[in-house]
């Protein structure tokens, strides 16, 4: 059996870290929070140096459009190294390749923990982040075209992730039927971590253990990950400010001007309301 | 038709020219140590130790397949047999070469290979830069050094070997590889009649241009190693020295492609016992590769420095 990915999908800026930071420490129950900076063993599913290490060459001397073609065959081999559950964190849109293989590929898959949030409140951290304009942020959530990673001229330590419209993504992997999903809200996160986390660890089909899930939920909070940027900064820290910047729920509708809340609710109405972001 | 080049303190007999590696040498000059050839490669090794997605090897070869460049077996630490994918680009089939499956050749004759680059120190040592958690740049910072007067030793790798009791660091390619937007962001000066429509690339379809060093800025002699500087993520922009066995563990950790062969790690445990080691963190601050090499610089000068901003 080789289905042992579970892929960690979302949006940018929904929640994702975080339920690394708390599977990584459910899973390693360390004694202290874990580092982090050290969770390279749930690293994302477009990360360079982890593609150029099992490949065995750099992925720097191929056209983008070649690499894209490999990285379905990457994770199939991952996913066959043994039989233990692998967490991959993606933000590429459920897609398949130019040449038609499904970049997620099902026999690789255990299935899929979709991690949705609000899309006023991704709009106002996925600006922050990027240290985008609000507007310029909102018109990209729209963006068919939208993409993650695009250096011009350039590399990056991630490869180039299509994310069509924030909607776009959701449905795309929500709807799709090739792999089990599960949906995961940020704000049921917030609101009752231990339940959320629960639900997600039994999805994976893995034991809950109340007093391990405890500690776990207390040493990912957001004010222990927040805590440890402040300490010694984080590999995935956007060019200005922190990764953990509030947390909160409810700061587009504080922070959006009127017409933005409102170009948003037009451009994502439906899936909006679908998921209770009416 | 074949020829002869000098790298690695290797001598390579090619079927190709390849202006990575300098000029060639008389071919009545010297009995090549590593042959490359065209040819066809077997689909399988037999009795494969490790096999990848893209990759199968034992402690004597590898074969590794490159989609759309080329498949490469590499044997004995002394041949490496080249069959293209058709329409393949020559300058990525070369690119290629000289990367993984050199790298490996190298570790088949028992020398280490690490992620970076190395440079000439005044006092006729190395100074190795080593990418960690920082995986970007260190070939730009290495560029804006080699502009400032001081020479490069190799780029990609570090290769590393034994000579008596002492590490040196060997030197490698006579070029950098190195991205438009690094060439523009690190202002590095460019050759004189470069243009990026006519510039040698890696592969026509990146830009990612081979820059050829100069006469004046490499070092084609082994060095004892004596720095070696750990490029990673901190909070704030600081050099600070590693000591005791964590030095060992910091050098063996960043291998450079660590699945393609067996290693022998006594090179770099006798580097992290010769050599000061530093971990260079960057802040959490944007930098450019020109205020890193100033830092470099400077602590080049004063290793004392512990940090600066």
């Amino acid at each position: 059996m080789s289905n042992t990915i579970v892929w960690l999908a979302s949006y940018p800026k929904s929640g994702n870290t975080w339920m690394r930071a708390f599977l990584l420490n459910y899973l390693l129950d360390p004694p202290e929070p874990h580092d982090i900076n050290h969770m390279g063993s749930l690293f994302t599913a477009s990360t360079r140096w982890a593609f150029d290490m099992m490949a065995g060459f750099a992925s720097a001397h191929l056209p983008s459009a070649a690499v894209d073609e490999l990285r379905p065959t990457i994770y199939r081999h991952y996913a066959a190294i043994d039989e233990t559950l692998k967490f991959l964190k993606v933000h590429d849109a459920f897609r398949h390749t130019a040449a038609g293989d499904p970049m997620f590929p099902p026999e690789a898959t255990r299935g899929v923990v979709y991690i949705l949030r609000n899309p006023l409140d991704v709009a106002v951290s996925f600006a922050y982040h990027q240290d985008a304009s609000f507007e310029d942020t909102v018109w990209q959530m729209n963006d068919p075209d939208a993409e993650l990673g695009h250096i011009p001229d350039g590399i990056g330590g991630q490869f180039t992730q299509p994310l069509t419209t924030w909607s776009g993504h959701v449905t795309g992997w929500v709807d799709q039927t090739a792999l089990p999903v599960h949906v995961v809200r940020y704000e049921d996160m917030t609101a009752d971590p231990a339940a959320a986390f629960t639900a997600v660890l039994r999805f994976v089909g893995m034991e809950v253990d109340s007093a391990r899930l405890e500690k776990a939920v207390r040493f990912s909070s957001f004010r222990e990950l927040r805590q440890q940027e402040e300490k010694k900064a984080f590999v995935e820290r956007p060019s200005t400010g922190n990764f953990f910047r509030k947390g909160v729920v409810g700061s587009g509708k504080s922070e959006l001007s009127p017409e933005l809340i409102a170009q948003i609710h037009a451009d994502h109405a439906a899936v909006m309301a679908r998921f209770g972001y009416g | 038709m074949s020829f002869l080049y000098r790298v690695y303190d290797l001598t390579f007999e090619l079927p190709f020219e390849s202006p990575e590696l300098g000029d060639s040498i008389d071919p009545a000059s010297a009995a090549p140590d590593v042959i490359v050839t065209f040819g066809a490669v077997p689909d399988t090794i037999p009795a494969a130790a490790l096999t990848g997605a893209y990759f199968q090897r034992t402690a004597a070869q590898l074969r590794l397949d490159i989609p759309t460049i080329a498949v490469y077996h590499v044997r004995d630490g002394r041949a490496i047999t080249i069959q293209p994918y058709p329409n393949a680009p020559e300058s990525a089939i070369r690119t290629c070469l000289f990367d993984s499956p050199l790298s490996a050749l190298l570790h088949q004759r028992g020398t280490a290979t690490l992620a970076g680059c190395a440079l000439r120190l005044p006092d006729d040592t190395a100074a190795l830069l080593i990418k960690g958690q920082a995986m970007l740049g260190v070939s730009t910072v290495a560029a804006a050094l080699w502009q400032d007067g001081f020479r490069l030793v190799s780029d990609t790798f570090c290769a590393l070997n034994r000579r008596g009791k002492q590490v040196i660091a060997l030197p490698g390619l006579r070029c950098q590889w190195l991205w438009r937007n690094a060439l523009e962001q690190a202002a590095l000066d460019l050759p004189p009649g470069f243009t990026w429509e006519s510039a040698p690339r890696t592969h026509p379809a990146l830009p990612r241009y081979r820059i050829d060093l100069p006469e004046a800025a490499r070092w084609t002699a082994p060095l004892p190693v004596s720095r070696v500087y750990v490029f990673n993520f901190g909070r704030e922009v600081a050099v600070k020295k590693v000591e005791g066995v964590r030095k060992v563990e910091l050098l063996n950790g960043l291998i450079y492609r660590p699945l393609l062969a067996e290693l022998n790690a006594l090179p770099t445990v006798l580097a992290a016992a010769q050599a000061d080691v530093y971990e260079l963190f960057y802040g959490s601050e944007p930098w450019f590769a020109r205020d890193v090499a100033a830092l470099l610089r400077a602590h080049f000068l004063n290793p004392t420095l512990e940090a600066a901003s």
